[in-house]
């Protein structure tokens, strides 16, 4: 096992006299770990690199085997583990959250392999030389847990464990995207496929979100703002740049735009405010069987429907479970879960009162004429408290 | 109804963006700042105006120089020092920070000190109640409710303009003493020149205007704003230290009082307060100190462990940041202990703190211009000649003055 901030900055050695000085090293992504693929050298003020094979590293000191060995030009592109991953911050896909990079652990195994990388105390002591003051115990990550960035784009580098990051829940990487740099947050952006990047966009905090859809460029915002929900444009409208809000709701098309319209004249912490615009309605005269027979051929199941009669007026809420246990043939105006509704202008806290004192999931909102504009749902409600308590809390 | 509605809330983001440059403005004028002003037109007049004139634009640029950065990146100082420089720089930085801030936290409870000694409490007394009561505001209160009280008790500095234009100084010479250079030769006037830059402009100050902002999440759409927040917040913190030196130059340094104790300090506002000046000034300065206290101890902890990569912030628990906790509660304790010692005086931590803070903001400046002017960083927001330009000089003239204090005190008969 070597440290990698042992390894950097030595000098290589060749027939008793300094050739160069390490100054980096670039790898080469296989699976399931990279190899070095390149040392970067400093050798008369000049950087260049040379092939790992051609030193030998396990005496006390890096000496070059052969004169012959070719120098290379550096090549930015490269990835290079003291620019873009030593003192960076990369993602832990376990546990979850942004880490800082120590050190970085390699193995010598015929070739030198990047094996983990150390996020603990123990990696900073021993950096600064007072390694020994304390005993402490590595924290180490192995690197098929890590996510790294490129230094100066902030683009994801290894492409090797993309996969992993789009497993992670919404929730987890909306909290990454918050703690990311500028750059940093772009570039998860465009690796996620659409449907996470949506999701953890819609649970970041309204500053994350603001921060993002500002800054994203033109073709992946489009697949993204056609999958998120239209309130969650209501909600931060008038926060972001006006050409910006103008260019998304271009992007959305005339049909939605007018939707998210419509959702900005409802204040905040009103009704209107907080309710979605997706909800499924059914014509209360048809039967249990009919509708499911509707439903299934839908991709997304909503949770609930709701009912109206003959004039499109809102009869009650059906919830999908209450659907499939009852009997096939009834009437669904006979059968609704319940018929509480609520209007735009209705003020949060009684909403809140509502939903706690009848155990609802689901609450209708309906205009003058009865006729559903938009539901609540108990999710929109947990978020708009806990939104409530962050704007309490800082650093 | 809608219609105004609507424009309404168009200003609301305005309102947000404003903020963390009249903060750390306000911040500005703690204990340190309130002491060094006192003590400036105390001993010195007027003749300490020209400084505060030319940090005011230092101030600016420097705060300007944080905010864009933290706008452009979305990291904080720390964060980029430690990944363009590696970790033994970072160390370094880290260390003079710590120190930077240790002075700045003694000069906090030498407020809350002073203050309360003015009511004969016993300084062990002040202090130690000091210490339980912030470590409790801060880790089980709610910081940003502390932050509106601390904004709204911050009118109090209204009282100094008012008893400026009470007494009614020659305005003109005050006004010209602003943009009149004067030099005096003598270890004191060197050492209050550089509590007076120290006091204004602070190593904490520039990780903590950074800090802020990200956690914001402004971004370069915001840049206009914010810039618009971090000068006028300069400009405030300037424009109230202006009527503070009008104020006692006018009441102690005309009737040749010196300043040894904080009750001294009070006189300024006899002319507005009377009799209530000792109370009056008490509790000002009391607020000053507490929040300072609260505020400088989290954010040296905040930015020392989150540039070693732990877990760092209000937002853990105990148990899950032991080491932002407990690098907050050494911070309190020790700074608060400096100023336990008897004989050590209050007014000397006060001045000699901010003195101090002026010589470490050095090396800190450094790291500043050289990250600030970084394309690979910034892209096409690195700064322009300027903003180099005010760097440079700020640097430059805090350079000669640490320089010539240092010599002063070697060779103390030479002046």
């Amino acid at each position: 096992m070597i440290y990698f901030s042992q390894l950097v900055n030595k000098n290589i050695y060749f027939n008793k006299k300094i050739f160069g000085k390490i100054i980096d090293a670039a790898v080469f992504e296989n699976y399931p770990m990279p190899s070095l693929s390149k040392i970067a050298i400093k050798k008369n003020n000049k950087k260049v690199t040379i092939t790992p094979e051609a030193i030998n590293f396990s005496h006390k000191f890096p000496i070059l085997k052969s004169a012959h060995a070719p120098l290379l030009p550096f090549d930015e592109k490269d990835f290079y583990l003291k620019e873009d991953l030593l003192d960076k911050q990369v993602i832990d896909i376990d546990g979850k959250r942004l880490v800082r990079v120590n050190d970085i652990i390699l193995e010598s195994n015929g070739e030198l392999k990047v094996i983990g990388i150390d996020i603990g105390l123990s990696g900073i002591l021993r950096r600064l030389g007072v390694g020994k003051l304390a005993k402490l115990k590595d924290r180490v990550l192995p690197w098929q847990m890590i996510e790294a960035f490129d230094y100066e784009t902030g683009n994801i580098k290894i492409k090797l464990t993309q996969n992993k990051l789009n497993s992670l829940h919404p929730a987890e990487l909306a909290d990454i995207l918050e703690e990311l740099g500028t750059k940093e947050r772009l570039g998860i952006i465009e690796v996620l496929n659409p449907d996470t990047a949506a999701k953890a966009i819609e649970e970041a905090n309204p500053e994350t979100q603001e921060a993002i859809l500002e800054q994203l460029p033109t073709s992946p915002l489009k697949t993204i703002v056609e999958k998120m929900h239209l309130s969650e444009f209501a909600d931060i409208f008038y926060k972001i740049n006006p050409l910006r809000i103008r260019e998304i709701l271009g992007l959305l098309g005339i049909e939605k735009a007018r939707r998210v319209e419509k959702l900005l004249d409802f204040g905040m912490d009103t009704a209107g405010g907080i309710m979605t615009l997706d909800f499924y309605t059914v014509s209360g005269d048809k039967t249990a069987k009919e509708i499911l027979i509707e439903l299934s051929n839908l991709s997304h199941k909503p949770e609930a429907i709701l009912i109206t009669n003959g004039h499109e007026k809102l009869i009650g809420t059906l919830l999908t479970k209450d659907l499939v246990n009852c009997d096939q043939l009834s009437v669904v105006k006979d059968i609704v879960s319940d018929r509480k509704f609520t209007y735009a202008n209705i003020d949060f806290s009684q909403i809140l009162r509502i939903f706690s004192q009848y155990h609802l999931r689901l609450l209708p909102v309906v205009d003058k004429e009865k006729k559903p504009i938009g539901v609540i749902s108990i999710d929109s409600v947990l978020g708009n408290i806990e939104e409530r308590q962050e704007e309490n809390e800082s650093i | 109804m809608n219609l105004f509605r609507r424009h309404f809330r168009r200003i609301l983001p305005v309102l947000a963006i404003i903020g963390p440059g009249i903060i750390s403005g306000s911040v500005d004028n703690d204990a340190g700042g309130i002491t060094t002003y006192s003590v400036a037109g105390a001993r010195f007049g007027y003749s300490l105006l020209w400084v505060l004139f030319l940090t005011t634009f230092s101030l600016a640029i420097t705060q300007e120089i944080g905010a864009r950065m933290g706008l452009v990146t979305g990291k904080g100082l720390a964060s980029l020092i430690r990944e363009k420089f590696g970790l033994n720089w970072t160390a370094i930085v880290m260390v003079i920070l710590f120190i930077a801030n240790m002075g700045t936290i003694a000069a906090e409870f030498a407020g809350i000190a002073g203050a309360l000694e003015i009511f004969n409490v016993p300084r062990f007394a002040s202090v130690l109640i000091a210490i339980t009561a912030v470590y409790f505001l801060v880790t089980r209160g709610n910081f940003k409710r502390l932050e509106r009280i601390f904004l709204v008790i911050s009118f109090f500095y209204i009282s100094y303009i008012i008893s400026a234009f009470i007494i009614n100084p020659s305005w003109g010479i005050a006004v010209k003493s602003l943009v009149m250079p004067s030099f005096q030769l003598n270890n004191a006037y060197i050492l209050t020149l550089m509590a007076v830059v120290g006091t204004t402009i602070t190593p904490w100050g520039q990780f903590f205007i950074q800090d802020y902002v990200v956690d914001k999440k402004l971004s370069k759409e915001d840049l206009k704003i914010e810039r618009g927040d971090v000068f006028l917040g300069s400009f405030l913190t300037n424009f109230i230290a202006f009527f503070i030196v009008v104020a006692t130059a006018g009441t102690l340094f005309a009737q040749g009082i010196n300043i040894t104790e904080a009750k001294d300090a009070a006189i300024a506002l006899k002319p507005l307060a009377g009799n209530f000046a000792a109370v009056l000034f008490s509790f000002g300065l009391l607020n000053a100190s507490l929040f300072g206290a609260a505020l400088v101890p989290v954010t040296t902890s905040y930015v020392i462990t989150e540039a070693f990569g732990m877990e760092s912030g209000l937002n853990f628990r105990v148990r899950q940041a032991p080491y932002f906790y407990g690098l907050f509660a050494f911070s309190l304790v020790l700074g608060g202990l400096m100023v336990i010692i008897p004989s050590f005086p209050l007014l000397t931590i006060l001045i000699v703190s901010q003195a101090l803070n002026a010589v470490l903001l050095l090396p800190i400046f450094i790291f500043l211009y050289l990250l600030s002017n970084d394309k690979k960083i910034l892209g096409n927001y690195v700064n322009n000649r300027l903003i180099n330009a005010v760097l440079i000089i700020t640097f430059t003239g805090v350079a000669i003055a640490s320089s010539i204090y240092l010599f002063s005190l070697f060779f103390p008969k030479g002046f």
